[in-house]
């Protein structure tokens, strides 16, 4: 895999984080599901603790795609600065 | 076929081993995605350590690190997860399947039977019996029973197996529960004690509310006092911030104010403390400026699972028994003030879900040997309370009933089979605003509570709380059994 280390290489990385992001969808929910008293009672428990894994899994690529966004806005805020100066200096 | 089933006249296997199948599938799919990203997020790391270095990299590769791995043990839990539920789903197909078939044999074996007893008794009848013939017929009939014996003999046991599936199952998905959740099963009479932090979705403040007073000073200027609180980003506890703005008129003859009037405008701000108080004018009286303002609203909510297990030692039992708890409470309140005075609602809620299960060896008079035995229980508790403040004084109330300061008492208390839970609303005075909410699990008490007290400066108090108690339980539970 390239990795291009541009603002705009890492913008694109950001939004491809969030679509993956996306992808994950949501957990399908067992709710519904009729069975046996037993089984249900421990389903519920593992459908609560796959939904709340999943929604730590989304916060920490949202938190991935921060960091490239972060990174990319410094970088190109740094490009700005050194222009800026390039055409001032003497 | 319709009608009479023998053997049952409930379902021994319920559920749908089609929509079992449909949730599996679904979870493969969460599954797929969930693999691919976690690959995704580290390939991309690792390409990026060829050509970024710096902090921001580092900084990137190690959030990338810390989200790959959660993303990794999300995958194996869906994993499986979609192996119990898709063996569950086989298993509850198959006993569905053959459960019937031998339910209907059963059946057609016991019409069978009643004609060739319609038979038999017609051929008894007859005043002339032919021998051969009735000797037959008892042969058949015979046949019949011994058939209804077989059958009755391969449905307990295809009972008895899907009986084994179930526990299996639920002990496979309790068993990933448990790891997931982190617990620790293997102590003595270990006690887990979780307080959840409640998450606040709003703060008590003056919101969209304003709220003004009028009067004078001790110059007898004319002082008008408009007090404006503000919520911070997102309704998040912190940032609250109380804006108090007092214009000053100069009373008539005045010296002091050079005749202008003067306002003075003051921010207060807040991290997660309710404002404080703002300045009174002297002799101010307190006016209400619309018919009826909130100020103030406050509501969180906390879920907690939890589990244990230890060795127990009964009357007849002798083994292991372990607890799992679904804790979930909610609390909000809210207050406004308009034309006739101050009111104030709060209310609180929680709910409890234990499993409890208990395996080892049994002594007693029905039963010797090792055995499993497996509850689940919920209870649920609500309490809310009323407070008004008007010219006539305070009052309160809840659940219809009228009460006059002071604490007030607990309604709603029930207590069954070691399940115990019960509402309170009480009525104090002070400021400030809290919301507790815990969960407690342990072999010997399994307790939810609620409580939201000192509510928006006035002075309401509710809680809730909800007591199980796992050794009680079980033993209720094995009494029913005789055990």
């Amino acid at each position: 895999m390239r990795f291009d280390v541009t603002p705009d290489a890492l913008d694109t990385a950001a939004q491809q984080i969030r679509q993956q992001s996306d992808s994950l969808g949501q957990t399908p929910s067992a709710a519904s599901l009729r069975t046996v008293p037993a089984v249900n009672g421990a389903l519920e428990l593992v459908d609560d603790l796959l939904r709340a894994d999943l929604n730590g899994a989304r916060r920490n690529l949202s938190s991935i795609a921060e960091a490239l966004t972060s990174a990319a806005n410094t970088y190109r805020s740094n490009e700005s600065a050194v222009a800026l100066a390039t055409r001032v200096a003497p | 076929m319709t009608g009479y089933l023998p053997f049952t006249s409930d379902d021994p296997f319920v559920g749908d081993a089609g929509a079992l199948r449909d949730y599996t599938h679904e979870l493969r799919k969460t599954q797929d995605a969930s693999a691919k990203v976690a690959a995704a997020v580290k390939d991309v790391a690792v390409a990026s350590e060829a050509s970024w270095v710096g902090d921001a990299a580092q900084e990137f590769r190690a959030r990338a690190a810390d989200g790959a791995a959660p993303l990794e043990t999300l995958t194996a839990q869906l994993d499986e997860t979609a192996k119990i539920i898709n063996d569950y789903a086989t298993a509850l197909a198959l006993a569905q399947y053959c459960g019937r078939a031998f339910a209907n044999q059963a059946h057609d074996a016991l019409v069978a039977r009643r004609w060739i007893q319609q038979q038999l008794d017609a051929a008894t009848w007859s005043g002339a019996p032919d021998p051969f013939a009735v000797s037959n017929l008892r042969m058949q009939l015979h046949d019949q029973d011994n058939e209804s014996t077989r059958l009755r003999r391969r449905f307990d046991e295809l009972q008895a197996d899907f009986e084994e599936s179930v526990s299996s199952t639920r002990a496979a998905l309790f068993k990933l529960w448990s790891l997931a959740s982190r617990l620790d099963l293997s102590g003595k009479s270990e006690e887990l004690i979780e307080n959840p932090k409640p998450k606040l979705t709003a703060y008590p403040g003056l919101g969209d509310g304003k709220g003004v007073r009028k009067g004078t000073d001790g110059h007898g200027n004319h002082v008008e006092q408009v007090t404006e609180d503000t919520t911070g980003l997102g309704g998040n506890a912190k940032g609250t911030t109380r804006t108090v703005t007092t214009t000053t008129k100069p009373a008539a003859g005045s010296r002091g104010l050079s005749g202008r009037a003067v306002t003075k405008k003051v921010d207060y701000s807040h991290d997660g403390k309710i404002p404080p108080a703002d300045p009174k004018p002297s002799t101010a009286k307190k006016v209400a400026e619309s018919t009826k303002v909130t100020v103030a609203s406050a509501s969180g909510t906390a879920a907690s699972s939890r589990g244990t297990k230890a060795e127990t030692q009964g009357k007849n039992f002798g083994g292991e028994a372990h607890a799992g708890v679904n804790a979930k409470a909610k609390a909000n309140a809210s207050s406004s003030i308009g034309a006739d005075g101050i009111t104030a609602t709060a209310g609180v809620s929680a709910s409890a879900r234990l499993e409890v299960g208990a395996s080892g060896s049994v002594t007693s008079k029905y039963v010797n040997g090792d055995i499993s035995v497996h509850a689940s229980v919920g209870a649920e508790a609500e309490a809310k309370a009323n407070l008004g403040i008007s010219k006539d004084g305070l009052n309160a109330g809840i659940d219809g009933k009228v009460f006059v300061g002071g604490e007030v008492g607990a309604d709603g208390n029930i207590d069954l089979g070691g399940i115990g839970a019960g509402g309170h609303a009480g009525v104090t005075y002070g400021i400030g605003a809290e919301i507790d909410i815990k969960a407690k699990v342990s072999l010997n008490n399994v307790s939810v509570k609620a409580d939201l007290g000192a509510t928006l400066g006035l002075g309401g108090h509710v809680s809730v709380n909800i007591n199980i108690h796992p050794k009680e339980v079980i033993h209720n539970f094995a009494d029913l059994f005789g055990l």
